[in-house]
């Protein structure tokens, strides 16, 4: 199924189907036809000027039996060859470009908690792994495969012509190697998909040692990571070698059908010279036939060995495209629908009895929570570790399961809305100031399009003296966590969003960055929106409303002046000055 | 070896496939267990000892001549047959003797085709344990190496390393036991054979045989210089995509998705591009190659008519049947010249990672003084400087630390105290300058001496500014370890003040937390990092930042936490107020120690940069 599927996608090969099959053909056809030709060239090898007629579409062809006139077949054999294997694969190879395009629009697409629930390593191995088996052995193999048979067909055609109870021989070989194919290709794709599991799993384990192995050996817990390590590989290789076994021994049975039939039609070509009804070259012919179908045979076993694979490939890469939108999983609420959805959202947030959860069947972490965000003012919002402040982002986000409630944006429900449309309206200093691999400029400017000053003075604001186009490396791993922090500022300043959404934004930040941070966030966001998750009271007070949140609800709210000296009771002192 | 049931029924093999499907680790065999030990233990010189190759055909040299033999026995049963068949076209024989020999032939094919599942289940092995041969070595590469954070080698590519190159060399490999070793074999044993049957015409095919494979070989370079090209685009689009599902709420926070997904688009065009370049070049050698074996055909016919050879018919086709086997392999030979330029390119990359620097290879041989149970007291600081490639970190750092004392280190961004932190657990090493270590026992040596750098190594509990986590369990991530005691992984839940967290999770300390710890809140992450440190028992702590994503009430009980459980620590931070409570604090500015004294002295001078930095606090509140 997943097999026809993906055929249905190769969309470049479909065009040139045609040209590509006739050009299979002649590739299968050609190197039979040498033979045929040999036996003939040897019929009269001692009388001279004899010759091949052939009548083509009412055109005489002759091919005098000459060496020049074998080697001309030989030459156009393996142009054929060449043709027929370059237009499928590397059309193939085009094509599959778009199955990888669907995969990254779904992964765009799907809910957040997919990628909770499934290691990365698993996903980076489905779209790119699968992807790249595709495009490099799948069409390959489907190719191979359309070869191998036209290929078997055309050697079963000249026995058939030079011995026909040989040629009708074929008939219980195919059917014994259905059979051992019917026994074997469900244990063998089984094997595949578990294969591929355990794979999957060793390379989780691996992602352990790349990523903490500074963690594992300062705490000398070095073998017992290795001891993780081993145990997933450890469960890969063995399926690996079942897998092994389960191809040689069908490769062993496939053998010695065709050992057998082998036989037979020797003892028929035997029994046939001792009676004198066959020449000794037609008996060349065939033998040498027979001996290209027994590795021809294989050759499509083999190939259809690959083909299953291909199949598990693609159902893989289908997976990932057909998972469902994230909007049908976000939630049991029955749809709302906004009437105009691309309306820019204005006005104040307001969370009435909202419910979540990451997943569905997870604890809720937001319960019933209400709370009014005024437009223009600047929000603080306070809570113990855990208390649900950066779940309160995501659900504005709708990246979580919404159990119940509603999110409201001047009025109107964000679940009306189109996911990426309202994702739009916000600006965001995430908690973890990740820095994708590039430059600068690239983390800078993201889908911006703006000219380079714009970028600069940004940076100079924050304070952060660096070339746009100085590298960057996975996360940021070359900066310091502050100055990726600063980066994360700059972005924000850039980006005119008219919510800002601010996670702990100078948790690594000095004092006196901090303070200037302060001061350019005053002057840059005064007309926004802006919410500050913090857990430094001092730098909320200059805010205009501050709410505290615990065990996901709302326990409080009001100015700073009220609320600060209330905080400081539960939360400790804030810093006395010197 | 031979436990492979070659000959069992479908019912069978189902029920074996059922048993072996489990987790049940037993067809790993005794070799691969014994690698695994045995690098294990003498790691050091595997590493060193270079080539590749080589090194892995001593280490599995009877697996490696148990294949060639079995083959070479292939070889011989193929000769047999083939003579077999010569004389049964032979018309001078009866056909009862005709038949005789059929049946011997029939036998002949038979035991073939046994030897070769055999060899192809070996085949198999080998393969499964080049895989592990690699695996196993880089891992060890990976954790002598320490961290290091430059481009080549990062994340999303050793990843690749892992998953795709060491496939590549597995292929090869494969295709060099499969077709390579065959093909070689038969010339050996049929080409001798051809020559005494058909004289200069016999060579002359063989050598035509052969003719394909000086462009294979031109094909094969190219290959090679292409699959390093296409290696660096897949390494970008592994980094790219690793990225990606690994911070999918940040680039749903940021609408970035589109950008990245077209990103991968372009890094897939140009790799299509590239790989259609390669293959179009492939696909002629193949093409070329699979249909050769016509061609030496020719001039066999061709030089016995000229040289008008008496041979007989079922001589001739007794020769060309030889050639066809040869031949049979030869055809796929251009492909392994190919594979062998796919592996060659992995190779090189795997070598450049084996010929990286070792943290052992920097240290010097141990300083033959008395350290048996002594312990690190103080760390002198001499003049060290230390760079990240170009840009200075820290500069001419002159500093003692006592390690029994509470040290706290502030600064501005970037000015280096992470750095300074991870020279002092010795996680990186200066660049220039020296770092003395004093012994309780009076003795000072350098802490490049081999000896020295484990003592101090064993002494220090780290906790990195970015948390790590592993996706397992809690516990295990406090650990690191799989047989730890839940009383004091609870212990140190309680002194990282995780232990109201925990009381909201069904499993409690079981609770899995998810890759990189997504479902853990920041604090929460931060907080397992610490308790980790504190799970150690280390005498000494060193701490990056520990407080910065915690309220002040946390922050609060877990100084308390942190002053009690250690005898000495090194503490950097932004949050100003407990830093109070340590006895010494050191202000880093651009790479250099500004300010060094004890803090309380510090807040209450003026003019210091500790009491600035305090009051700009005040200047906001006002503001
Ligand atoms: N992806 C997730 N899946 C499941 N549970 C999660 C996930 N992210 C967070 N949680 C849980 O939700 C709770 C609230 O987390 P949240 O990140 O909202 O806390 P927070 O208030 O931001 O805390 P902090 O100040 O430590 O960042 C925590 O108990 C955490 O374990
Ligand atoms: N892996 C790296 N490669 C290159 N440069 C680096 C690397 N790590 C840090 N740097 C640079 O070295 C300098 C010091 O970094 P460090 O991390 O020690 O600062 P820090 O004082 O800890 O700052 P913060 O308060 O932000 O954590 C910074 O300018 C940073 O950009
Ligand atoms: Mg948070
Ligand atoms: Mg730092």
């Amino acid at each position: 199924m997943a097999l026809i599927r993906f055929i249905g996608t190769l969309k470049l090969l479909k065009k040139i189907i045609v040209p590509t099959s006739i050009v299979i053909l002649c590739a299968a056809a050609t190197p039979s036809y040498f033979l045929w030709f040999l036996g003939k060239t040897g019929d009269c090898a001692l009388q001279s000027g004899c010759q091949v007629t052939h009548d083509l579409l009412g055109w005489q062809v002759i091919l005098p039996l000459t060496t020049s006139s074998l080697l001309a077949i030989a030459v156009v054999a393996m142009f054929c060859r060449v043709a027929a294997w370059t237009m499928f694969e590397l059309s193939g190879q085009w094509s599959t470009q778009e199955i990888q395009a669907q995969m990254m629009k779904s992964i765009c697409k799907v809910r957040t908690s997919f990628f909770d629930e499934n290691p990365s390593g698993r996903l980076i191995n489905r779209l790119l792994g699968d992807y790249g088996m595709l495009r490099l052995d799948g069409v390959m193999s489907i190719g191979d495969t359309a070869n191998s048979f036209a290929d078997v067909i055309c050697v079963g055609l000249l026995i058939m012509i030079a011995h026909p109870i040989a040629g009708l021989l074929i008939l219980p070989v195919i059917l014994l190697y259905v059979g051992l194919q019917t026994q074997l290709a469900p244990m063998m794709s089984h094997a595949r998909e578990l294969r591929a599991v355990k794979i999957g799993e060793a390379l989780h384990r691996e992602t352990d040692l790349i990523e903490g192995r500074t963690m594992f050996t300062l705490y000398n817990k070095v073998d017992n990571l290795l001891e993780r390590i081993y145990k997933a590989f450890n469960n890969s290789l063995n399926i690996q070698l079942f897998y092994a076994k389960l191809m040689s021994w069908g490769m062993l049975w496939m053998g010695v059908i065709s050992a057998i039939y082998a036989v037979v039609v020797y003892a028929f070509l035997i029994v046939g010279m001792h009676n004198q009804t066959v020449s000794v070259t037609v008996a060349a012919v065939v033998i040498t036939a027979v001996f290209n179908l027994n590795n021809l045979f294989f050759g499509l076993s083999w190939d259809m060995s690959f083909l299953g694979e291909t199949a598990s490939h693609a159902r893989r890469a289908f997976y990932i495209i057909d998972l469902p939108d994230e909007t049908e999983q976000e939630s049991h609420a029955p749809q709302i629908v906004d009437d105009a959805p691309m309306k820019p959202l204005k006005g104040n947030i307001r969370f009435e009895n909202y419910s979540m959860s990451y997943r569905e069947h997870l604890p809720r972490i937001l319960t019933d929570l209400n709370l009014e965000i005024p437009m223009g003012l600047h929000v603080g919002i306070v809570g113990r570790t855990g208390a649900g402040k950066t779940s309160l982002m995501q659900a504005l986000f709708r990246l979580v399961y919404h159990h119940g409630g509603d999110i409201k944006v001047g009025g109107r429900s964000i679940f009306g809305l189109d996911v990426s449309f309202l994702r739009s309206h916000f600006g965001v200093v995430p908690q973890d100031p990740y820095l994708f691999a590039g430059t600068i400029r690239f983390n800078l400017a993201g889908t911006m399009d703006l000219p380079d000053d714009h970028l600069r003075s940004a940076l100079d604001r924050v304070g952060l003296k660096v070339g746009l186009d100085a590298t960057v490396l996975e996360g940021g791993k070359d900066y310091s966590v502050g100055e990726r922090q600063l980066l994360c500022l700059a972005r924000l300043i850039l980006n005119r969003k008219s919510y800002i959404f601010m996670d702990e934004p100078t948790s690594s930040l000095d004092r006196r960055t901090d303070e200037k941070i302060q001061q350019l966030l005053q002057t840059e966001m005064s007309d926004r929106t802006v919410i500050t998750i913090a857990h430094r009271l001092e730098s909320l007070f200059h805010y205009d409303l501050i709410m505290e949140l615990s065990e996901g609800k709302l326990v409080r709210q009001g100015p700073p002046g009220e609320m600060i000296p209330l905080l400081q009771s539960v939360y400790g002192n804030i810093e006395e000055s010197a | 070896m031979f436990d492979l049931k070659l000959f069992s029924s479908p019912r069978a093999l189902k029920r074996d496939f059922l048993q072996s499907t489990d987790v049940a680790p037993q067809s790993m065999g005794p070799e691969l267990r014994s690698d695994f030990e045995r690098i294990r233990v003498q790691n050091a010189d595997l590493l060193i000892s270079g080539n590749f190759w080589w090194d892995f055909m001593r280490t599995y040299a009877r697996h490696l001549t148990l294949i060639v033999s079995l083959r070479g026995v292939g070889s011989i049963l193929i000769l047999a047959s083939v003579l077999a068949s010569q004389r049964i076209l032979d018309e001078t024989n009866t056909l009862t003797a005709s038949l005789w020999l059929l049946f011997f032939y029939g036998l002949i094919q038979l035991v073939h085709r046994v030897t070769n599942a055999y060899v192809a289940m070996l085949q198999n092995q080998i393969l499964v344990c080049v895989r592990t041969f690699v695996t196993v070595r880089m891992n060890w590469k990976l954790l002598r190496m320490g961290s290091l954070s430059s481009a080549e080698f990062s994340t999303g590519n050793l990843k690749t390393l892992i998953s795709s190159d060491i496939y590549r060399i597995a292929e090869f490999l494969g295709s060099l036991f499969r077709n390579g070793i065959p093909c070689l074999l038969g010339l050996i044993f049929l080409g001798p054979v051809i020559w005494f049957y058909m004289g200069i015409p016999g060579i002359v095919a063989v050598a035509t045989a052969f003719a394909a494979l000086p462009l294979a070989l031109i094909f094969g370079r190219y290959v090679f210089h292409k699959e390093e090209i296409i290696k660096r685009q897949e390494d970008s689009l592994a980094t790219i995509v690793g990225e990606w599902v690994t911070h999918v709420r940040l680039l749903r926070y940021l609408g970035w998705e589109k950008l990245l997904a077209s990103k991968v688009a372009g890094h897939i065009r140009k790799l299509v591009i590239e790989v259609t370049k390669q293959h179009g070049v492939n696909l002629v050698n193949f093409g070329i190659s699979v249909s050769w074996w016509l061609m030496p055909i020719i001039p066999l016919i061709y030089t016995a008519d000229v040289m008008e050879d008496t041979s007989d018919l079922s001589t001739l086709f007794a020769s060309i049947w030889m050639l066809n086997h040869i031949t049979l392999y030869i055809r796929w030979l251009p492909g392994l010249f190919i594979s062998y330029g796919a592996a060659a390119a992995c190779i090189l990359r795997l070598n450049r990672l084996f010929s990286h620097s070792d943290i052992e290879d920097e240290l010097l041989p141990p300083c033959n003084q008395a350290l048996q149970g002594a312990m690190p007291t103080k760390l002198h600081f001499n003049h060290v400087s230390f760079a990240y490639e170009e840009k200075e970190a820290l500069t001419d750092l002159d500093l003692t630390l006592d390690l029994s004392r509470y040290t706290s280190l502030i600064g501005t961004v970037g000015s280096g105290k992470s750095t300074l932190l991870k020279l002092i657990c010795a996680e990186v090493q200066p660049t220039a300058g020296k770092i003395l270590v004093e012994f309780d026992n009076g003795v000072i040596a350098d802490l490049r001496h081999h000896d020295v750098y484990a003592a101090v190594r064993r002494v220090f509990g780290y906790m990195p500014q970015e948390a790590y986590l592993s996706n397992a369990t809690l516990a295990v991530n406090i650990s690191l370890d799989e047989h730890h005691s839940d009383q004091e992984v609870m212990q140190a839940i309680h002194l990282a003040e995780l232990a109201a967290d925990i009381t909201h999770w069904d499993s409690g300390i079981r609770e899995e937390v998810g890759e990189t710890g997504v479902n853990l809140s920041g604090g929460q992450k931060q907080r397992v990092n610490l308790a980790r440190a504190l799970y150690s028992g280390r005498p000494y702590l060193v701490l990056d930042d520990p407080l910065s994503a915690v309220d002040t009430n946390t922050e609060s009980a877990l100084m308390q936490s942190m002053l009690n459980q250690c005898g000495g620590f090194l503490l950097s931070s932004h949050r100003l107020t407990e830093l109070k409570k340590t006895d010494r604090l050191l202000v880093l500015h651009d790479g250099k120690v500004i300010e060094d004294g004890s803090p309380t002295t510090l807040a209450e001078d003026p003019f210091s940069e500790f009491s600035k930095h305090l009051r700009a606090a005040e200047v906001s509140h006002v503001a």
